[in-house]
């Protein structure tokens, strides 16, 4: 069992359920100076990349051109074929591409700069992150401190 | 010690002669046992077992070839204290769960074989009186866990690799306290989100596309729950998830089921949840989530059990987008001998993009195997078409899982 746990470990450095030097690779490929910040989210719903979730606009606008997991050639070819015909997910009147070299995001319609498109990058939040730091602290106080009230109540 | 070693005496007795189980799976239904929490720390099933779990999970889960008398079985197991042998005290509960994997998909030319390390947690929980305190920790890699890392903190995009690395990750802590006869529960801490059949298959899509699997999609909130023989149920105020930022991806609202016992081997239930953020990560627009629908339980023998669930979906984002669809699973679990299980699944969905004019539709063909005490071995087989793609695809996915 330790020895079956032990390989686990070992051999996890690759990828599982999506594919996850696909954001570097388009920064490459299109020559942008960093990943787009939808990161996963661009072809992924739901954020967290895992098979059968790559539905976005432009993650199906991708599959359609023959993008599939795991498969940086088939990637590139598909980036290409989009920037060839011009392909606009969202129909805001700019093409995919323009708007990832542009820091939009292709899957949201945003003509808020002049009616002809310009993405939803205008508006993003930021880009997703993990980690908690001291986020929940003020939420477990406040629980713990409920308890530590009810137990005192309960004592007198 | 000697008492706790008793109570369980008594316990397992009790339950054997009532030909009764626990939860430790949905479909433990076959067994009729209607509470949650007589098994597990957590109300509403799933996660760490209380020691009486533990036991149960060997008499009545563990692969056996032939029954053994009524008097052995009377005798706790020995493995089911932690470690298999150490017998701890009432007010401390310790143990881990462990998952392991791979995936094989043969159609796929760059990585076929695919490793996989699904969950290596520790659980810890402290009973004082009516109190209770829940800490489950690991590790876990890339962003497969990412929604429950919480150190060191993360952000893909300034990665080499677009993911993150090996990371600390916490999926539940939650404090919390037991009022009439403990019946009724109120928990506050990163929860699990009280919905539908609380299954395994966390990539099902009942649980993927209304977001409440147990690997990663806990939340921060406050929950109350009630368990009695016919009713059960939960509803629990969502703060968000804590553990991702920034703010604006958080999502606040609710989630709640209830499920009542028609018959002791036959449940029916609804949940319900709302939930709205002010990014959704897809689109990054304000969306808000609805997810309500219906699940049942229904065991017709002692040796098969029927799951259900139907869950209606809405992403709405005033005033422009407003997308529905739907996300449907159906299992049948024939336990052909005590231990050994064989599972066929069919499930359907669909996210109402643009285009999508039939819905998916999938099918499990899984057994499982109890083999030794506390160890589960797993084959699922899983076919999956979408309607944008042209073949089915085939995943073979194996998986060890053994609990401490």
């Amino acid at each position: 069992m330790v020895r079956l746990l032990t390989a686990s470990l070992v051999l996890t450095g690759a990828a599982a359920f999506a594919s996850p030097v696909y954001p570097a690779d388009i920064q490459t490929h299109l020559s942008l100076s960093a990943p787009p910040p939808q990161s996963c989210s661009l072809c992924h719903v739901n954020g967290v990349g895992a098979v059968g979730t790559a539905n976005t606009l432009f993650g199906k606008a991708m599959r359609a051109q023959g993008l599939v997991l795991e498969n940086p050639t088939s990637l590139n070819t598909a980036l290409d074929a989009l920037a060839t015909a011009k392909t606009d997910s969202d129909g805001d009147g700019m093409s995919d591409i323009d708007e990832l070299k542009a820091g939009r995001d292709p899957n949201v319609a945003d003509n808020a700069d002049g009616g002809t498109g310009g993405g939803g990058g205008s508006t993003s939040p930021g880009a997703l992150t993990y980690g908690c730091g001291s986020n929940e602290v003020p939420f477990l106080a406040t629980g713990l401190g409920v308890l530590v009230l009810l137990r005192r109540r309960e004592r007198s | 010690m000697r008492f706790v070693r008793s109570s369980l005496k008594f316990l397992a007795v009790a339950v054997l002669l009532s030909g009764s189980s626990a939860f430790a799976y949905p479909w433990m239904v076959k067994h009729n046992y209607g509470a949650c929490g007589t098994c597990h720390v957590d109300p509403s099933g799933g996660g760490q077992l209380t020691s009486y779990g533990r036991a149960q999970a060997d008499v009545l889960v563990q692969w056996k070839l032939h029954k053994p008398p009524v008097d052995k079985e009377q005798e706790v197991p020995r493995s089911a204290n932690f470690l298999w042998f150490l017998e701890l005290p009432d007010v401390v509960n310790l143990s881990g769960n462990f998952r392991d994997g791979v995936l094989v998909r043969p159609a796929t030319t760059a990585m076929p074989v695919i490793p996989l390390i699904m969950a290596t947690d520790l659980y810890a929980t402290i009973n004082v009186d009516r109190f209770v305190f829940h800490a489950a920790g690991g590790f876990g890699f890339r962003n497969e866990v990412a929604k429950a890392i919480v150190a060191p903190g993360c952000n893909p995009v300034t990665t080499s690799t677009g993911q993150c690395g090996p990371s600390f990750v916490s999926r539940e802590f939650w404090a919390g306290a037991k009022f009439a006869d403990e019946a009724v529960m109120v928990r506050a801490g990163r929860l699990n989100l009280p919905f539908g059949l609380r299954n395994y298959e966390h990539t099902s899509w009942v649980r993927a596309l209304t977001l409440t699997d147990i690997n990663v999609d806990q939340q921060v909130g406050v929950a109350v729950s009630y368990n009695s023989e016919t009713l059960r149920g939960e509803v629990m105020g969502i703060a968000g998830n804590f553990q991702t930022g920034p703010d604006a991806y958080r999502e606040r609202g609710y989630s709640a089921f209830a499920e009542y016992a028609i018959k002791p081997n036959a449940y029916v239930g609804l949940s319900s949840l709302i939930a709205a953020s002010k990014a959704d990560p897809a689109t990054l627009a304000a969306t808000t989530r609805h997810a309500h629908g219906l699940f049942a339980r229904v065991a017709p023998t002692e040796n098969f059990a029927l799951l259900a669930e139907a869950d209606l979906l809405a992403w709405v984002s005033l005033p422009s987008t407003d997308r529905l669809g739907f996300a449907a699973w159906l299992q049948g679990d024939y336990e052909i001998m005590q231990g050994l299980h064989v599972i066929g699944t069919l499930e359907g969905s669909s996210q109402g993009n643009a285009g999508e004019t039939v819905p998916s539709l999938g099918g499990w063909l899984s057994a499982s195997w109890y083999l030794l005490p506390h160890c589960e071995l797993r084959l699922d087989n899983i076919l999956r078409k979408s309607p944008s793609a042209s073949a089915v695809d085939y995943s073979l996915l194996v998986m060890f899982h053994f609990f401490l």
